[in-house]
């Protein structure tokens, strides 16, 4: 979104592509999105809201928030899950309800620059700002 | 006005061959279950009329339309520009 970033462009070039693919869905849970709130919001004010607001209500079929964490049960999986992981890599509670709709949704990729979920089996990352090799 | 009722898929399957024939148009049950939704089963000639209209956006053109709006859009100060961390803002003080 921030079009000076240095990453702007690569990240740009990397997901226009992917998001035009009909083929593609794009799924994000609650947790995220309350947390991109708090990004637009605490840095652009209104502007940040009026994003945040097309993101959530506009017309973008191929764009769904998944709202995952409803009921007692979910919140154990979502403990099993920092159990596994919450010791011994960067994976938090975040994280860990991110893996838990993935889980949930039957979703394998995920778009990240968190190097974390390179160590959650059956998790294949795609690292937009990833140095190609 | 023309009425229309289905309750058996047999009725849904005649009713996507009369709107093949009056319009041409091939609908799937799920294409057409989403139009009744829509607008309802009463009125024949509505639901003609919604199925002839011509689609506001394709899925390709809302695509287009979500990369213009989300991507570029946010300008932020030289200082500001990459220094958000989201794995640290769970640690910020919200004003």
């Amino acid at each position: 979104m921030v079009e000076t970033s240095k990453h702007h462009r690569k990240v740009k070039t990397f997901l226009d592509p992917i998001i035009m693919n009909d083929e593609n869905s794009l799924i994000v849970n609650e947790f995220v999105m309350i947390e991109l709130f708090h990004l637009l919001v605490k840095q652009k004010g209104k502007q940040g809201c009026q994003i945040a607001e097309y993101l959530l209500n506009g017309d973008h079929p191929f764009f769904q928030v998944k709202f995952d964490i409803l009921q007692d049960s979910d919140l154990n999986e979502v403990l099993m899950i920092l159990t596994k992981y919450g010791r011994t890599t960067t994976i938090g509670g975040r994280d860990s309800s991110i893996i838990h709709s993935m889980t949930r949704h039957k979703i394998t990729n995920i778009i990240t620059n968190d190097k974390g979920f390179e160590n959650v089996a059956g998790i294949k990352v795609l690292d937009p700002i990833a140095p190609v090799l | 006005m023309a009425t229309i009722r289905f309750d058996r898929q047999d009725e849904l399957d005649a009713l996507i061959a009369r709107i093949y024939l009056d319009t041409r148009q091939k609908l799937s049950k799920k294409e057409l279950l989403e139009i009744i939704f829509e607008v309802g089963i009463q009125d024949y000639q509505l639901l003609k009329q919604k199925i002839q209209e011509p689609k506001k956006n394709s899925d390709g053109g809302l695509r287009s339309q979500f990369i213009e709006r989300i991507s570029g859009v946010l300008p932020v100060s030289d200082a500001d520009v990459d220094k958000i961390n989201p794995k640290s803002i769970w640690k910020n003080v919200v004003e």
